[in-house]
């Protein structure tokens, strides 16, 4: 999971974080499950707020190079 | 003075050389309203310009007409800027024009709606060509003036929301001769060479219908319909509406709300994250609280208690039900005695003593049988009167028949 965690795009963690807590608010969750959501959802979260709290921004200017 | 005869087209020649050295008509704009329009299929067009009292034809050259800002339609007035130019073979002169302005509102918007209605016949507005604008963007383009207020406020409004996403601004004129070329060729060269934009952003801050114009050219919304990377138009203000706007993917209403549309807040989506996190957490500790409520439901103490709970139940019942019969079999009875009452009641109208109070008796033969009539004794015979008090044995010493009662036997 890690591994492939570094090539989702934020909108696909933040789905997943949404799901696994859907999951686990569901009726009828084994604890395993529960787990495992649980787990996961952690994981999304911490990757989204990796992404949120990396402020790499760049603004540019485009130069023309012909006239 | 006058010279001898010449050939037709020695005069035309003549005439082409004068009017053709004339200054003025060399570069002559002229005030007037489109008819007659037509699109030769040699890509040339024709038309009449006329006022209220005269007219002359036109001739718009197919390699000009990229020069024209404008989509023509009968009843526009326009002015057109060119020179007069002379027909020898037909002996006719025209205005060869090389370029048109249109002025006014209503002319503009005569202009705009012939743009929009063509563009709407090939299917440039239709909802299943939009493309989604991306939630998450890693980089957004901006296309607009370099030096105008809608940059400043979009990059001000992107950076108060967002601080990871990467701003591109392709500065180009956003108003006059060539602004749309620009902005045509910004939209196409940010897709040819900046394909990783998530979504752009082209537009401009308030101005008049004339200085809006660009983004209400044909070569505007060719290149925002074929764009790749989703468009989002944001032109003027909210009551500004213009062709790029019905062809963008999406419609800002000010370059400000376009910057909104573009990039997420990331507080907001911090935020968001945070609560989901904390549901996580809450439901994860709610369902383990289920579970332990589950495991201690299951010793031995709990059982019993549930079972003792459940015999109390039970034995209730019971005695419900028990109560509940007694006081139907009660009833029953209460019922069944009230019936005989009004049995025996109508027993005793029907009673012979009765009729036997008012002097009557009742005959039986020999043989204590009730007989009811004189048919059935001979003289000799014996017969007992029965009287409410006592018995009288009788013998018959003679019979008198009642005919009437006797011949109907």
């Amino acid at each position: 999971m890690p591994d492939r965690k570094s090539k989702i795009s934020f909108e696909e963690a933040l789905a997943g974080l949404e799901k696994s807590t859907e999951t686990l608010k569901k009726d009828g969750t084994t604890l395993e499950a529960a787990m495992k959501s649980f787990e996961e959802g952690i994981d999304y979260y911490n990757y989204c707020n990796e992404i949120l709290s990396n402020a790499k921004q760049r603004i540019e200017f485009f130069e023309k190079k012909d006239s | 003075m006058a010279l001898k005869p010449i050939k037709v087209s020695q005069l035309n020649v003549y005439i082409k050389r004068v009017l053709q050295s004339d200054p003025l008509l060399g570069n002559v704009s002229v005030i007037g309203e489109i008819s007659n329009l037509k699109y030769h299929s040699s890509g040339h067009i024709y038309f009449t310009l006329k006022d209220e009292t005269s007219k002359i034809n036109c001739f718009l050259a197919a390699e000009n007409i990229k020069n024209i800002r404008y989509e023509l339609d009968d009843g526009i007035e326009i002015v057109a800027n060119g020179y007069i130019y002379l027909y020898e073979r037909g002996g006719s002169y025209s205005l060869n024009v090389r370029d048109i302005t249109i002025e006014g509102i209503g002319n503009l918007t005569a202009a705009f709606e012939k743009l929009k209605e063509k563009l709407a016949e090939e299917g440039f507005f239709e909802e299943k060509f939009k493309k989604a604008i991306p939630f998450f963007p890693d980089k957004v383009a901006v296309v607009t003036s370099e030096t105008g207020a809608a940059v400043q406020d979009i990059i001000k409004i992107i950076k108060s929301r967002n601080n990871i996403v990467d701003v591109l601004v392709y500065p180009c004129l956003v108003q006059g001769p060539g602004a749309a070329e620009e902005i045509s060729r910004a939209i196409n060269e940010i897709n040819r060479l900046f394909p990783e934009v998530d979504a752009m952003i082209v537009g401009r801050g308030g101005g008049s219908m004339e200085e809006l114009w660009a983004f209400n050219e044909e070569i505007v919304a060719r290149s925002i319909f074929a764009s790749n990377i989703p468009v989002i138009s944001a032109v003027g203000h909210e009551t500004d509406f213009t062709i790029a706007d019905f062809v963008a993917d999406k419609r800002a209403e000010t370059p400000t709300a376009a910057a909104q549309m573009a990039v997420p807040d990331i507080s907001a989506l911090k935020e968001y994250i945070r609560n989901e996190k904390e549901n996580l957490i809450h439901s994860m500790e709610q369902l383990i609280r289920y579970k332990e409520l589950q495991i201690m439901g299951n010793n031995l103490e709990v059982l019993s208690a549930y079972l003792k709970n459940k015999i109390m139940m039970h034995s209730m019942n019971v005695n419900h039900l028990y109560n509940e019969i007694g006081s139907l079999i009660s009833r029953r009875i209460n019922d069944q005695e009230r019936n005989l009452e009004r049995l025996k009641s109508s027993m005793d109208t029907l009673n012979p003593r009765n009729i036997m109070d008012r002097g009557y008796a009742a005959i039986l033969d020999a043989n204590g049988n009730l007989v009811g009539t004189a048919d059935r004794f001979t003289i000799g015979d014996k017969l007992i009167a029965v009287f409410k008090d006592g018995k009288i044995n009788c013998k018959i010493e003679d019979i008198r028949r009642e005919s009437n009662a006797g011949s109907k036997e």
